[in-house]
């Protein structure tokens, strides 16, 4: 399954809002992916989401393949799409 | 020939003079080693258990961070545990060591090379910062491969002058202050957090040394001086001499001081005068609390904006002001709300570059205009104000207008934790910042519309006498020994007591003596510097009759000139010594 994604977040997916994604995302089993640039990651591995170096307001895919990769998809999509949804503190 | 130098030059940054053995910290004091293994499967068992270890120290560090600083600095660590078991560094370390044979210290150091590479070819600098935080997780598991643990700040055999990049506020906090006796960073400015906290120590400090501080190395002698930023490399013969003279003499001014900690803050005819502390966080107020401040006059919250990529959230600053007001156990703890603009630069707020950035867009005219900036402060300040005696402080006022726009903010905040069921205190004092001159014209209007005035005089004198305190050429007219800045504090006292209101000077000269008898004199209720300073400030009060002190600043008042003021403060220099 695959979803185009606006990201909202003030800052993009920069440290903590990259934190914070990653932390979701290794909640679910599903294998799930982001692209930016051209360029596909694992979206579980904070390195390669800190490396993609997403800004505000730049599309970004989510792809998920899994047993709740509908869940997975629907949960990081409003992530993104909210604006401060990933502002708040990590924990 | 190599030239071995034998001093070097750095920006002062915490006064005082120590002498000790240099402790750098924490860089290479080891080689990460590139052997190959022929056993990859035990290998692949050292790495996961070097691993687990690591996690549990980042997971004690997280939780200790939490406790003593706050969730905004612990979050830090939670993204180090992230890094940790980031699973695609995991699974091409794992691969090196099956595929190549690579020992665990050397695959783990090539594949995260790889990502901080990566993240330092993104063209964002907040973000090129984060490999910091890549190469101090690697740090971590590779040291605990190799058996070396990290030194722990919190505990030294012995003395120590502590040589590091930067350290973090918590790292601060954890000190082992018997055996740290100063510190040199290599940062550059004189004004960061972790330097603030060194200054509430009264620990000497020297910043700004960049790459020279690669020609300081373990076990050296050193001495430095916080005062004038100078840093002798294994000093000799007569310098040294002088060197331990003066520090034993400080030292024993220090421990005379101490006895000073715990006595009231009396003239010695009886008169109060409060000395309270400035902080720049919720943990330091325990510092102050320890050097005996009698409550918290100045706590800048701009320390909380900076060096982030957004503003911190209303939790993380009730957190922070929750800290602070609780440590303080009921005594009144004046936070100032965001002071942004002028030289204190927020990136996120989007404010435009002006010409004059000192007249411009700063502290409160950015919250009147930043609505949600300005009410995620106020109801983080409102919700602390339930455990202590919080005094709320606004900067930059020039006029009533603006302390009546923020008392409609305070009401429409209010209605609205009311609504919502959110737990607030609603007896907390409001303030002022006295520091425009047209707010001391106005004083006897505004000691009618808030609690207490608290007279900022850095930048009273600024204003007063149009010069940039940060502009070198203009120096000599930036002076607060001038009749006119001192005519103004008078003024704004006067007007407090008129409406018997409180005011308090929160100025770098609230800690300096000279001024001491000008301010218990005219009646100041409270003085608040940084924290060290109190109990030297205690001591001098003691030695001081109010009586006297009124008559000394009524003449005082009555000087035309800044040269008759110096003249006037170095005369009495000469009968107090």
């Amino acid at each position: 399954m695959e979803k185009i994604v606006t990201v909202k977040n003030g800052h993009g997916l920069h440290a903590r809002p990259a934190a914070l994604f990653v932390k979701e995302a290794t909640g679910f089993e599903s294998e799930i992916k982001i692209s930016f640039n051209g360029k596909e990651v694992n979206a579980k591995s904070i390195l390669n989401v800190l490396s993609l170096g997403v800004d505000q307001g730049a599309e970004v895919r989510l792809n998920a393949e899994g047993a709740d990769s509908f869940a997975a998809l629907e949960h990081l999509e409003t992530l993104l799409s909210t604006p401060d949804a990933l502002s708040g503190n990590v924990s | 020939m190599q030239v071995i130098k034998e001093s070097l030059k750095g920006i002062a940054a915490s006064q005082g003079l120590a002498i000790a053995k240099a402790w750098v910290y924490p860089k290479t004091d080891y080689k990460v080693p590139q052997n190959n293994i022929l056993n990859p499967e035990a290998e692949l068992i050292r790495l996961r258990k070097a691993i687990d270890s690591a996690d549990l120290e980042i997971a004690l560090l997280a939780k200790q961070t939490r406790e003593q600083v706050g969730d905004g600095e612990a979050a830090i660590f939670e993204a180090h545990q992230l890094i940790l078991k980031d699973p695609e560094l995991m699974s091409s370390v794992e691969k090196s060591i099956q595929g190549k044979l690579m020992c665990a210290e050397w695959a783990l150091l090539e594949e995260s090379n790889k990502y901080v590479e990566m993240i330092r070819a993104i063209n964002d600098p907040y973000l090129n910062e984060r490999a910091k935080d890549v190469l101090d997780v690697v740090d971590r598991v590779e040291r605990s491969l190799l058996g070396i643990p990290l030194p722990n700040l919190s505990n030294f055999d012995s003395d120590c002058i502590l040589v590091a990049d930067e350290l973090m506020p918590s790292e601060m906090l954890r000190l082992d202050r018997r055996h740290v006796k100063g510190l040199v960073f290599a940062q550059g400015s004189a004004s960061t957090h972790a330097v603030l906290i060194a200054q509430s120590m009264g620990l000497p400090c020297v910043v700004g040394l960049g790459k020279k501080i690669s020609e300081l190395s373990l076990g050296q002698e050193l001495a430095i001086d916080g005062e004038t930023g100078k840093i002798w490399i294994e000093p000799k013969g007569d310098d040294r001499e002088t060197l331990l003279i003066q520090i034993t003499a400080e030292e024993n001014d220090r421990k005379d001081a101490l006895n000073w900690v715990s006595k009231p803050s009396l003239s010695k005819d009886g008169k109060k005068l409060s000395l309270f502390a400035n902080v720049v966080s919720g943990e330091e107020a325990r510092i102050a609390s320890e050097s005996g401040a009698e409550g918290i006059g100045l706590f800048r919250t701009e320390f909380l904006f900076v060096n982030r990529p957004e503003a911190p959230s209303e939790e993380e600053q009730f957190e922070a002001y929750r800290l602070a007001v609780s440590a303080m156990d009921g005594k009144l703890t004046i936070i100032r709300t965001l002071d942004a603009g002028g030289d204190k630069v927020v990136p996120y707020l989007g404010l435009p570059k002006e010409e004059n950035p000192f007249l411009g867009k700063r502290a409160i005219r950015i919250c009147l205009e930043d609505r949600g900036l300005f009410k995620t402060q106020l109801r983080a300040l409102l919700r602390a104000a339930k455990f202590g005696k919080l005094g709320l402080l606004l900067p930059m006022i020039s006029s009533k207008d603006e302390v009546i726009a923020v008392k409609s903010i305070l009401a429409e905040v209010e209605t609205e934790l009311l609504s919502e069921g959110v737990d607030y205190g609603s007896d907390y004092q409001l303030g002022i910042m006295i520091e425009i001159p047209s707010a001391v014209i106005m004083a006897d209007v505004l000691a009618k519309e808030v609690d207490f005035f608290s007279i900022g005089t850095n930048d009273l004198t600024q204003y007063t006498l149009a010069a940039d305190r940060n502009n070198e050429a203009v120096q000599a007219y930036s002076d607060s020994k001038d009749p006119a800045v001192l005519r103004l504090i008078a003024m704004t006292v006067a007007a407090a007591k008129r409406q018997g209101i409180h005011v308090g000077v929160c100025g770098a000269i609230a800690g300096n003596k000279e001024y001491l008898p000008f301010f218990l004199g005219i009646g100041v209720d409270e003085l608040s510097m940084v924290a060290s300073q109190i109990p030297r400030q205690r001591k001098r009060l003691a030695e001081l009759d109010s009586e006297q002190s009124k008559k000394q600043s009524e003449e005082l008042l009555q000087l035309v000139s800044k040269a008759e003021i110096r003249g006037y403060f170095e005369s009495a220099a000469g009968l107090l010594s």
